[in-house]
């Protein structure tokens, strides 16, 4: 009884010791649409404290993906229809971000990091 | 293998190339490179411009012409990212000249160009031109498919052969259907016909002048079996038999990934007479398209492009066909044999890339009623999977703001609908029981259905 309450009582300290930092730092979450960021018009600038997490949220009905043509750090996301993306921005700077199905020219955005 | 597959694309087009443009040209034959705007295709985007072009700006003749996609950096783009499906060049003439017609009554300008998978350059015999004026406007009508999840930047580059400062003898470019001036240039095989079953398409075309073929090329799709022109008023024998060349297995129509569509053929015998075979104004020609009609084909398209030198003198008689006529192969490394193809569905996959799937996901919906509704909305088929019993009504309705279609991949008939917008419906009541695995050509990786017809 004690040897199978104690881990499970370790596993729920070391899982609320990770969670609520994570809770309490910030998030922003940015809609993906069709074939936009944020909003249908325009290349958008979203501004972010360093340490923030962004979520991409995936809105359309065609397949999209986030990628980093020019920034601080490079990622990208996996070719999604539905679901989320997230990313910590621990790196200071100006990303340019695209979606490579769409083109930069159609479906981009700025995200600046301060 | 991506190297070596555009290596050989290149290769193919660069021989193709130097066999048909003499190596010292004369002092007055000139050639335009000339780039059409750039266009962005999106993953998997088919787009139909129509757009003017740049012209050479030049008054005189042309002799000899071809065109090919290039990307943002002027390098060749091979069918893996985006396939040049057709392009035709319209010459829409000027305001004091004379109206530039076509073989169909209606339409503006006269097309005097145009090939498609299988790269068929103008390449009219020695002395022969088509006419330009410096003045002329030029409109170039294409389909560019890109088959390549990423975004393409792309150009049309077309090069034009002229000769300047000479008079040629003038040709007519004539575009003969086999389907005739229907609103669409294309037309569908139901696939009902036997194993071995071939499916003809006729029309009968009036000339409009009197003169002598001395080119003829044709476009034609995949499964087809070739094209004839036939002369009713010389007991209807056959002037021209145009046969499709197919590449073998290994050639890259045939290797890219994924399959959107059945390939079509690499090249087409392309008619040459330096003599011309005579035909005379108001006489029929007979054009005949040729495809398998034993599977459904949607979609398939017999077009012959004749150039007619104009010559009113032109002999009346049935006499023998001129004994310089010869078909001349653009490429050889084929085969005349049309493959079976079987298109497959696709799908995006939970690791972000395009596979080949049997069916789209979902819970199949059994219908036992005699109609049933499929909505097409938001980049789906909704039911994606379908079970209806034999002699069903289907009724596709398009909700969504863009353009949709319903275009049968494999299945025992053909089911074809048109592009379709906002409000429209397409029906088919299918009567023959299988699996008919359907997409939309315009959104082949997101919208799939799977329709099973119980005996």
């Amino acid at each position: 009884m004690t040897r199978k309450t104690l881990p499970a009582l370790l596993a729920a300290t070391l899982s609320l010791g990770v969670t609520v930092p994570v809770a309490l730092a910030a998030t922003k979450s940015i809609k993906v649409g069709d074939d936009y960021f944020v909003r249908a018009k325009g290349v958008p600038t979203v501004t972010v404290k360093k340490g923030t997490t962004v979520k991409w949220k995936f809105a359309g009905h065609a397949p999209h993906n986030v990628t980093v043509s020019s920034g601080p750090v490079k990622f990208h996301s996996k070719t999604m229809r539905s679901g989320s993306f997230s990313k910590k921005l621990t790196k200071k700077g100006t990303y340019k971000i695209y979606c490579t199905i769409h083109g930069a020219a159609d479906q981009s955005m700025v995200l600046k990091v301060k | 293998m991506r190297r070596s597959g555009g290596f050989i694309g290149l290769c193919a087009v660069a021989c193709a190339l130097t066999a048909i443009l003499p190596a010292a040209a004369q002092a007055e034959t000139e050639q335009f490179t000339l780039k059409s705007k750039p266009f962005l295709l999106s993953g998997f985007k088919t787009i139909f411009p129509k757009i003017g072009v740049a012209t050479p700006k030049r008054s005189g003749y042309i002799t000899r012409m071809d065109a090919w996609l290039v990307d943002e950096r002027g390098r060749r783009v091979t069918i893996r990212s985006v396939m040049l499906h057709h392009i035709v060049f319209v010459n829409t003439g000027h305001a004091d000249g004379p109206p530039k017609k076509t073989t169909c009554k209606g339409r503006g300008g006269e097309p005097f160009w145009g090939t498609g998978e299988e790269k068929q350059p103008l390449m009219l015999p020695d002395g022969y031109g088509y006419q330009v004026d410096k003045h002329d406007g030029w409109t170039m009508q294409a389909m560019l498919m890109s088959h390549d999840l990423q975004a393409h930047t792309v150009r049309v580059v077309y090069r034009v052969q002229m000769a300047l400062g000479v008079s040629l003898q003038r040709v007519k470019p004539l575009w003969l259907r086999a389907n005739g001036c229907t609103t669409q240039p294309s037309y569908d095989v139901t696939g009902d016909m036997p194993l071995g079953g071939v499916h003809s398409r006729t029309h009968l075309w009036r000339m409009p002048l009197s003169g002598r073929i001395v080119e003829a090329t044709a476009h034609l799709h995949g499964s087809s079996y070739g094209m004839t022109i036939d002369q009713p008023r010389c007991d209807g024998r056959t002037l021209i038999d145009e046969r499709p060349m197919y590449g073998l297995q290994n050639d890259l129509v045939y290797r890219a990934r994924p399959v959107l569509h059945e390939p079509g053929p690499i090249a087409t015998g392309h008619y040459l007479s330096e003599t011309g075979i005579p035909i005379r104004k108001g006489e029929f020609l007979k054009v005949t398209g040729r495809y398998d009609g034993s599977r459904p084909h949607p979609r398939v398209m017999a077009i012959a492009h004749i150039y007619v030198a104009v010559d009113g003198d032109a002999p009346r008689s049935c006499g023998p066909l001129p004994a310089d006529g010869h078909i001349f192969w653009t490429r050889t490394d084929g085969t005349l044999q049309p493959p079976v193809m079987t298109l497959p569905l696709n799908g995006l996959g939970a690791d972000g890339k395009v596979h080949e799937i049997d069916r789209p996901a979902g819970v199949e919906r059994v219908v036992d009623s005699t109609a049933t509704r499929v909505d097409l909305t938001g980049e789906r088929f909704v039911p994606a999977n379908l079970s209806i019993g034999k002699g069903t009504k289907v009724i596709w309705s398009f909700d969504d703001p863009v353009l949709h279609n319903v275009t049968l991949a494999s299945g025992p008939r053909l089911v074809a609908s048109p592009n379709s917008g906002k409000g429209t419906r397409f029906v088919q009541t299918l009567n023959t029981p299988g699996t008919y695995k359907l997409f939309c050509y315009l959104h082949p990786i997101t919208m799939t259905q799977v329709i099973t017809v119980r005996p």
